[in-house]
C-alpha cells in the first residue's frame, strides 16, 4: 500500500491503475474502481448527504458505483487527464450527482428551511408590526430582486453570498480566482450594500421604517 | 448620501434587515437556470477555465442559491481530497465484498414504463378490456361474417354473383361491406380445409369398388345417397341433369351428428369421399337416379362403407 505521503496513492494519481485495466479486463476494471469510489465516498462523503444513514449511504454509493460502470463505463471513460488527480473529477461529479439525488427527496422549501426560519420574512423581530408590513413585503423582496439585477455580478454574488451566511473565504471561492484577500471581499461587500441600499431609497424603499 | 442613509450603514439591523430580504428574494431559482457541466466546473476550481467557463460559472453561482451551496461544498471537499488526513481515512475504509460484485441492472428490452403494466392492478383492467372488446366487437363481427357466407350460400352465390352483390350493396339482406368478399373468400377456404381434413383423416374412405364415375343412362340426376342401416340418408351427392358423366356437381352432405349442412362446390373430375361419422359401418353409399317418383337405387353401385 502506498505511504500516505505517496504521490503515488490512488487519491493523487491523475490517471488511476483501474483505468488501464478497464481497456483489458472490465470485470477486473470495474471491480478496482468500485473499491476505490467504496473508500472514497465512505471517507470523504459529499457534505449534502453527511446526515444520510448508515444504510442509506451504503445504498447511494452502490447507486454512484452503478451510475460511473453501467452502459460499459460510459461514465468512467468519459473522465481527461488534464495533469489533476483522478479523485477531483471524481469528487465533482458525485457531488453533482449528490445535489440531484437530494433534490429528488426534498423540496425547495424543506431544503432553506434552515438557513431561514421565516421564509416569508414576516415575523421577523427586527420588523415593526406585521400587518403594517405584511402587504408591503412582497413587494419590497421585489425590488430588491430588481435592484440586484442591475448590479455588478460580483456585488450580485456578494450581497447573496453574505445573505446566506458564507465566510469571506467561501465568499472568494464564489468569485473565482481573481477575487483577492479577505479583507478586499469584506470591502467590496460594504460597498455593495451602500449601492443596494441607494438603489432602493430611489426605490422608495427606506429599510430603517421597517426596524421596531 | 443623505443622513437618513449614513444612520442606516451604521445599523447592523438594517445589514440583518437588508440579507433576509436578499435571502428571500432569492429562494427561487430561475426557471432559466441551467447546470453547468461538470467539466466546466472542474475547470473553474482547478483555475484554467477559459473566459467562456468562467462567464458560465459566475452566471451559475449569481442565479442559483442551490448552485452557490453546491460549489462552497464541491470546493472544500476538492481542498481536502487528497490531504493526507483523506488519504489515512481512504486506507481505513473496509471494503464489503459485495461492492466487488456490483453489477448493473440487467438492460430489459423493454422500456420502463413496460414493468408498471406488469402490475396486477394495472395489467388486468387491461385484459378485461381487450377481452370486451373481442367480445363486443371481433364476435358479432365473426357471426356476421359467417352468416353473411351462410346467406350467399342458401341463396346459392358463387363468389363473383356474391361480391358484386357485395359492391352495388342490393344483398338481400344486409348491406355488406366490401370487406366481406375477402371474408367470404376467407371463411369458404377455411370451410374446404377443415371438409379436406375431415375428407383425408377421419372416416373411411369409399375407394373399394367405388367408380370415379357414374354415368346417367336415362338424363336424370345421378344421387349418391349415403343413407345408414336404418335407411336414413344421412347425405347425398348429386351430378348434374345433363348427363355429365363428371360429379362435378354440387354436393350436400349431411354429417352426423353435427346434422351441419355444408354446400360444397367441388369443382372435381372425380370425388373421393370420406365419410366423417362415427360408425361408418353401419352405413352405405348407394348410387340412386332422381326421377320424378324419387330415387331409384342403381344395382351395382352399393359400396358399404
Amino acid at each position: 500500500m502506498p505511504s500516505p505521503y505517496s504521490e503515488d496513492h490512488p487519491l493523487r494519481q491523475t490517471w488511476p491503475s483501474f483505468l488501464n485495466v478497464l481497456e483489458k479486463d472490465l470485470t477486473r476494471g470495474k471491480a478496482e474502481f468500485a473499491v476505490f469510489a467504496y473508500k472514497l465516498l465512505q471517507a470523504r462523503p459529499p457534505k449534502i448527504l453527511q446526515a444520510q444513514t448508515t444504510e442509506e449511504r451504503e445504498d447511494w454509493i452502490q447507486e454512484i458505483i452503478l451510475h460511473f460502470t453501467n452502459d460499459d463505463c460510459r461514465v468512467l471513460r468519459e473522465y481527461r487527464n488534464t495533469g489533476h488527480p483522478f479523485a477531483a473529477w471524481f469528487v465533482t461529479v458525485v457531488n453533482h450527482k449528490a445535489y440531484d439525488f437530494y433534490r429528488k427527496f426534498s423540496t425547495y422549501h424543506e431544503r432553506t428551511a434552515s438557513m431561514d426560519d421565516t421564509p416569508d420574512g414576516i415575523g421577523h423581530p427586527d420588523l415593526a408590526e406585521p400587518a403594517d408590513v405584511r402587504s408591503e413585503f412582497s413587494e419590497i423582496v421585489g425590488k430588491v430582486a430588481a435592484c440586484i439585477k442591475k448590479m455588478s455580478r460580483k456585488c450580485q454574488i456578494l450581497l447573496q453570498a453574505a445573505a446566506e451566511e458564507y465566510n469571506p473565504r467561501e465568499m472568494l471561492t464564489l468569485l473565482g480566482k481573481d477575487a483577492g484577500t479577505n479583507k478586499q471581499a469584506g470591502d467590496d461587500l460594504r460597498a455593495c450594500r451602500r449601492r443596494l441600499k441607494s438603489l432602493l431609497m430611489d426605490e422608495g424603499v427606506e429599510l430603517s421604517h421597517y426596524l421596531g | 448620501m443623505s443622513n437618513g442613509t449614513e444612520h442606516t450603514d451604521d445599523d447592523p439591523r438594517v445589514d440583518d434587515l437588508l440579507n433576509r430580504l436578499i435571502r428571500t428574494a432569492a429562494q427561487q431559482t430561475p426557471s432559466d437556470f441551467a447546470w453547468p457541466q461538470d467539466e466546466t466546473i472542474l475547470a473553474y476550481f482547478q483555475g484554467n477555465a477559459n473566459k467562456e467557463q468562467h462567464e458560465t460559472i459566475q452566471a451559475a453561482i449569481a442565479k442559483s442559491s442551490e448552485f452557490r451551496r453546491f460549489m462552497i461544498d464541491t470546493a472544500e471537499q476538492l481542498s481536502t481530497v487528497t490531504s493526507n488526513a483523506a488519504v489515512a481515512d481512504f486506507d481505513s475504509v473496509q471494503v464489503p465484498e459485495s461492492i466487488m460484485d456490483l453489477h448493473p441492472a440487467p438492460v430489459r428490452p423493454w422500456p420502463a414504463w413496460f414493468n408498471a403494466l406488469r402490475r396486477p392492478r394495472v395489467l388486468a383492467p387491461i385484459v378485461i378490456g381487450a377481452l370486451a372488446v373481442f367480445i363486443l366487437l371481433v364476435g358479432p363481427m365473426d357471426l356476421f361474417q359467417h352468416r353473411t357466407v351462410m346467406l350467399a350460400e342458401y341463396s346459392e352465390l358463387d363468389r363473383s354473383e356474391f361480391v358484386s352483390l357485395s359492391q352495388r350493396g342490393t344483398h338481400p339482406e344486409d348491406s355488406i361491406p366490401k370487406a366481406f368478399a375477402t371474408a367470404y373468400d376467407a371463411a369458404m377456404s377455411r370451410l374446404r380445409e377443415s371438409v379436406a381434413y375431415e375428407l383425408t383423416s377421419g372416416g373411411y374412405k369409399l375407394s373399394e369398388g367405388a367408380p370415379t364415375s357414374a354415368a346417367s343412362t336415362t338424363g336424370n340426376k345421378l344421387v349418391l345417397r349415403i343413407v345408414d342401416k336404418q335407411g336414413t340418408e344421412i347425405g347425398k351427392i348429386t351430378t348434374p341433369a345433363n348427363g355429365d358423366t363428371n360429379i362435378s356437381a354440387e354436393a350436400w352432405l349431411v354429417f352426423p351428428p353435427q346434422l351441419t349442412l355444408w354446400h360444397l362446390p367441388l369443382n372435381r373430375d372425380s370425388v373421393d369421399i370420406t365419410l366423417p361419422i362415427e360408425h361408418p359401418e353401419r352405413g352405405c353409399v348407394t348410387v340412386t337416379e332422381q326421377t320424378d317418383s324419387g330415387y331409384v337405387a342403381t344395382p351395382g353401385h352399393i359400396f358399404q362403407l
